[in-house]
């Protein structure tokens, strides 16, 4: 119990030191061991993404690139560079990178890719992928992080003055507004409206006043219901969420391809490898209808299983957020909590018909390097918070 | 610190808070959709992924008793196209027309159906067809497995095997009653396809096949009894009819024929007439034939003994205000006589005797009034009304019908000894592998007793030998049977002018009978009588039958009768229903001695026509009348006498004679006494003096007392 004191009065510290590399969780002065739980279920949960890219994009790797492996082979590969980040980013004492000097430049890097992509020519019809050869890269996955590091910094140093609309609430949605803009722009309004929920997450959190917060609905109302009325195929998606068995075969097609595969999963699902949706009745199998395989072939147990797989993530996600010793480590692990939970329920509400369509990946499992990686280095930096125990 | 971090935690309650209604609302969706919806959505799903594609099942085999192949399926070839895989529609659409014999637009407009993932193009294409088809080597194409019903021997027992559909669904016969049992279990091969259409995948959900059924039919007797029945038929230009030949013993049918018939292997062109099983649909009013329940019970019953003489009131005699009369007259008669001459008013006083109920029991239990649950489908139980109901001719066969089966049956409770056996066609059933799944034996009733049975036996030889039924013999066999006559019912309350039934029901060899046959014949043209038209068919079918079987002719004479080819000896017989008095040989020698006093011929048949040797029909009708008008010669009675002394008789009256055998004459035909015309040839059998067999009294040919009175006749 004597490394738990010690554990209290580092971390009221200033001058603490950050170890690195440290191999027993306990053993160092300012550490508990880490999360196992929340270990084990970043761990299973990118396992059992792999085995369900392979399932989902066997048929479509086969018939577009000769090998049935094509897409798990990069997944691996993905997994293996998101799970060196994740261990590196446990180890990395997550107060490190508490400085402006490191977050504002990355910030900037961010801004400077988002407004770089979109001159970039078009990948599928929009502007998300910056192609280095074989590489591609999101820079909206780079904007999550930088979006929750600025937040939890700027507002860990204003704490104080939370209250002043100009001196919190304003800047932090400019900066906000300017890079969901951007994101919007590309246009990817899934990633967008995550990165909005997580701004008023972080926000929330931070006791900024309820009243500021609403400010900001009030251009958004208006813009959202302008966005719906003067771009038809907006108003068409809300109306093929209402009734998607309507247009069936025309607008609503991936979604219904989606209900009839999870429906057919019934309680046990079809079994492993042998759904048959994935046959090109369903839109991207592997990434964004990812959920959809999944329901078809293990059935309700392995949807709720998934299901509850992210509910304990964000169980011990918050549980780290409380813990954590400052107001940026809170931040930070409800920013990244949120952001990994949101975009894992958004995505399978989607696929569920409860939320209109919107492509964003389901974290951990859907094929995509960018977004795997970003997501084990997401849950690294959560693990590492959960190091640290502050009241 | 503490005022920053107890404040947060209440909003991050909020947060968790609106997760978890997140994390409820998906398992609830969840839930729905995968429990509630699933069988709806799978069901969506089946139908855009799957097609399904039914596996016909082998059906089981058909054999007959000797495990001949009577029915059995093959493998054809079915074809069907993928609509989306075919480019060319309207280029393959003709061609594929002209090979399969399609309507071309109709076939176009399948090949383009892109709705659907497959259809059927023809099915059960010939190897002929399939080589067309293949030669065109064309895209989109496949073929499907399917079986085809063969019905080997054509139309040889169609109406026992039915036939099927082109599911291969039996439709009537044994094919219909055992469907379920030999039709086996359907597989299906179901394709998956992927989104565009293609197949994916294939599963075959293998087919099971069915049992095989082993008949207790006999294919070559059956091929016998049929062409008897046809030859017969077509002689009387009749509407049709039908033969049932069964075992008395066990009840195992050997035969079962109706006409006219059909082609199992195509029914299309067949009409409903064709396709009806007349020993087992069709009841019909069997007439005298159904005088043996009469007189079966009287005997059981110990109300008449075979030389019990019966008062026949000169051939009629009114009961209830309906007048019922004989062919000819006679004063009295005995039982066997009256049986022989086939009295109807005997058999009505014997029925007076019995009393209705008694007689209703006896019906009942000789099976009449009830399906024989033979294994066909659409059996008849004929008509039998409530004794309260009934008219007087019950027990001369009239006001009742009886399918040819149930005739067959209660025949054989007499042939047997008087145990009524459930007549039945299916000896085993099989499985593919072979084992026994079921071997039917059939359920039995006593009906009289042995000793009746024997009593009745040789009263129905008389019948043969002496009485109605001449045309019955059979070369080196002894039979015993029963005709019957019945006016055809206009279906009110009268009967129909000149449509008459025409019937025999007999079993041979007598001492030991292997063989019940009942034949019937529906609507004769010319003859009518049942000793005309029906009994040479039984004679036919069932000599066949017996040298099928092996069965030992009753004397050495007759199998040389047999291997020297001569098959039939039929004679000019007197007709049937005639009122040709005979005798019973021991005890009314008083009678018979009386009656030999007149021998006049036998003129009043004129409108009955002889109808002897179906080989010579032509001869015959004319013969028909000459017969009594012209030159008659009478037979001299050759039993007992050496060859030369015969030939020296024969050759004084203007006579041939053809001789068959060693030692001295046992057996003549024409039998002695009667009148013939030149062209006949007498023929002898001749019997080394020990190789007689039989005791004399049973034997039909002699005493020669007998048929020395046999053209006695119309004294009274």
């Amino acid at each position: 119990m004597a490394t738990y004191a010690g554990t209290k009065n580092n971390s009221q510290r200033d001058g603490w030191q950050p170890t690195l590399w440290q191999s027993g969780g306990a053993s160092k002065s300012n550490g508990l061991p880490i999360d196992k739980i929340m270990l084990a279920v970043v761990l299973g949960l990118t396992l059992f993404g792999l085995v369900m890219v392979y399932s989902a994009s066997a048929m479509l790797a086969e018939r577009n690139f000769g090998t049935q492996f094509y897409f798990l082979l990069r997944q691996s590969g993905w997994a293996f560079v998101g799970l060196l980040a994740m261990t590196i980013a446990m180890r990395i004492d997550y107060r490190h990178y508490k400085r402006s000097t490191i977050i504002l430049p990355v910030l900037y890097f961010t801004v400077v890719l988002l407004v770089v992509v979109l001159f970039l020519p078009k990948v599928n019809n929009t502007h998300r992928w910056i192609r280095f050869g074989a590489l591609s890269l999101q820079p909206s996955e780079i904007a999550k992080l930088a979006l929750v590091a600025f937040l939890a910094l700027f507002l860990e140093n204003r704490s104080h003055e939370v209250n002043v609309f100009k001196r919190v609430f304003l800047p932090t949605a400019i900066i906000a507004i300017l890079v969901i803009g951007l994101i919007g722009a590309e246009p990817d309004f899934g990633t967008a409206l995550i990165l909005f929920i997580v701004f008023a997450g972080m926000l929330f959190h931070a006791q900024v006043p309820l009243r500021h917060l609403a400010t900001i609905a009030l251009p958004l109302v208006p813009a959202l219901l302008g966005m719906l009325v003067f771009v038809p195929w907006r108003l068409q998606r809300l109306i093929d969420f209402v009734d998607p068995w309507k247009n069936q075969q025309t607008s609503s097609y991936q979604v219904v391809q989606s209900l009839i595969a999870i429906g057919s999963g019934g309680l046990n699902g079809v079994g492993f490898a042998e759904g048959k949706q994935k046959l090109f009745y369903l839109p991207s199998p592997h990434t964004d209808f990812i959920f959809a395989v999944i329901g078809e072939e293990l059935g309700l147990i392995g949807a709720i299983t998934l299901v509850i797989l992210f509910g304990l993530l964000a169980w011990r996600g918050f549980k780290a957020a409380r813990y954590a010793p400052d107001l940026f480590g809170q931040l930070v692990a409800i920013g990244l909590t949120v952001m990994i939970i949101a975009q894992a329920f958004f995505n399978i509400s989607v696929a569920l018909s409860l939320l209109p369509a919107k492509g964003i990946p389901l974290p951990f499992i859907s094929a995509g390097g960018s977004s795997l990686a970003l997501s084990l280095f997401a849950s690294g930096v959560l693990l590492n918070i959960s190091k640290h125990e502050g009241s | 610190m503490p005022s920053k971090s107890k404040t947060p935690k209440n909003r991050l309650r909020i947060i968790q808070l609106l997760i978890i209604v997140w994390l409820l609302a998906i398992c609830a969706r969840l839930v729905w959709l995968q429990v509630k919806e699933y069988p709806n959505l799978s069901a969506r799903a089946e139908r855009q992924q799957q097609a399904s594609i039914p596996l016909t099942p082998m059906r089981g085999v058909i054999y007959d008793r000797n495990g001949n192949e009577l029915a059995r399926s093959s493998e054809v070839k079915s074809l069907y196209a993928y609509p989306n895989q075919i480019t060319d529609a309207q280029l393959i659409a003709p061609r594929l027309a002209k090979i399969l014999d399609l309507d071309k637009d109709e076939l176009l407009k399948r090949l383009k159906a892109s709705d659907k993932v497959c259809v059927a193009i023809k099915r059960k294409l010939s190897d002929q067809e399939v080589a067309q088809v293949d030669a065109l080597n064309l895209q989109g194409l496949r073929y499907v497995n399917e079986m085809k019903r063969q019905y080997l021997n054509g139309t040889t027992a169609a109406h026992v095997l039915g036939f099927v559909d082109v599911d291969e669904k039996g439709l009537s016969g044994l094919e219909r009653y055992f469907d379920q049992t030999i039709r086996g279990q359907e597989g299906k091969m179901t394709v998956t396809f992927d989104a565009l259409k293609k197949p994916f995948d294939h599963e075959i959900e293998k087919s099971v096949q069915g049992a095989n059924i082993h008949l207790t039919l006999d294919a070559t007797i059956q091929h016998y009894a049929e062409k008897a029945l046809r030859e017969g038929i077509r002689r009387s230009n009749a509407r049709g009819g039908t033969l049932v030949m069964m075992k008395p013993a066990t009840g195992e049918i050997l035969a079962l024929a109706s006409y006219p018939t059909f082609d199992p292997n195509d029914v299309s062109d067949s009409t409903d007439l064709q396709k009806r099983n007349r020993a087992i649909e069709t009841a019909f009013e069997p007439g005298s034939i159904f005088k043996i329940v009469a007189y079966s019970a009287a005997l059981e019953e110990k109300l008449i003994t075979p030389n019990t003489l019966i008062n026949c009131g000169n051939g009629t005699i009114t009961i209830n205000g309906q007048k019922i009369q004989d062919t000819h007259p006679h004063s009295s008669l005995t039982a066997t006589q009256a049986l022989a001459q086939s009295s109807n008013v005997a058999a009505i006083i014997i029925g007076q005797k019995l009393g209705y109920e008694r007689l209703a029991q006896y019906i009942e239990r000789f099976g009449f009034g009830q399906r024989t649950k033979i294994e066909l489908p659409a059996e008849s139980r004929g008509i039998l009304t409530n004794v309260k109901h009934w008219t007087p001719t019950i027990p001369i066969g009239y006001g009742i019908s009886v399918t040819a089966v149930q005739a067959a049956a209660a025949f054989s409770c007499i042939a047997n000894g008087g145990t009524w056996v459930q007549p039945h066609l299916v000896k085993q059933i099989t499985s593919t592998y072979g084992e026994i799944i079921s071997e039917p034996q059939g359920e039995r009733h006593r009906v009289i007793s042995p000793d009746t049975a024997a009593t009745l036996t040789s009263m129905l030889e008389g019948v043969v030998v002496r009485g109605t039924a001449k045309a019955a013999k059979i070369e080196g066999y002894r039979a015993a049977g029963k005709t019957g006559t019945s006016k055809k019912a206009n279906g009110k309350h009268g009967y129909m002018a000149g449509k008459y039934v025409a019937s025999f029901a007999g079993f041979a060899p007598v001492e030991n009978p292997e063989i019940v046959c009942i034949v019937s014949i529906d609507e004769p043209v010319g003859a009518y009588f049942g000793g005309d038209v029906a009994a040479p068919i039984f004679a036919q079918a069932v000599s066949h039958a017996l040298q099928i079987m092996g069965v030992a002719p009753e004397n050495a004479v007759e199998s040389s009768f047999v291997a020297g080819g001569v098959k039939t000896f039929e004679v000019p017989q007197l007709v049937d229903e005639r009122p040709l008095l005979s005798q019973t040989p021991a005890a009314n020698q008083g009678v018979a001695q009386a009656a030999k006093a007149s021998s006049a011929p036998p003129t009043p048949n004129a409108e009955a026509p002889a109808n002897h040797n179906p080989n010579r029909e032509a001869d015959d009708k004319e013969a028909q009348n000459v017969h009594q008008a012209s030159g008659e010669i009478l037979v001299p009675d050759l039993n007992g006498r050496g060859i030369r002394e015969a030939l020296a008789l024969c050759a004084s009256r203007g006579l041939k004679l053809q001789a068959n055998g060693e030692g001295i004459v046992s057996g003549q035909s024409p039998p002695p006494g009667t009148y013939v015309t030149k062209e006949v040839i007498c023929r002898v059998r001749l019997v080394r003096t020990m190789q007689k067999k039989s005791p004399p009294a049973r034997d039909p040919k002699k005493p020669p007392a007998a048929h020395a009175q046999a053209t006695a006749t119309r004294a009274q």
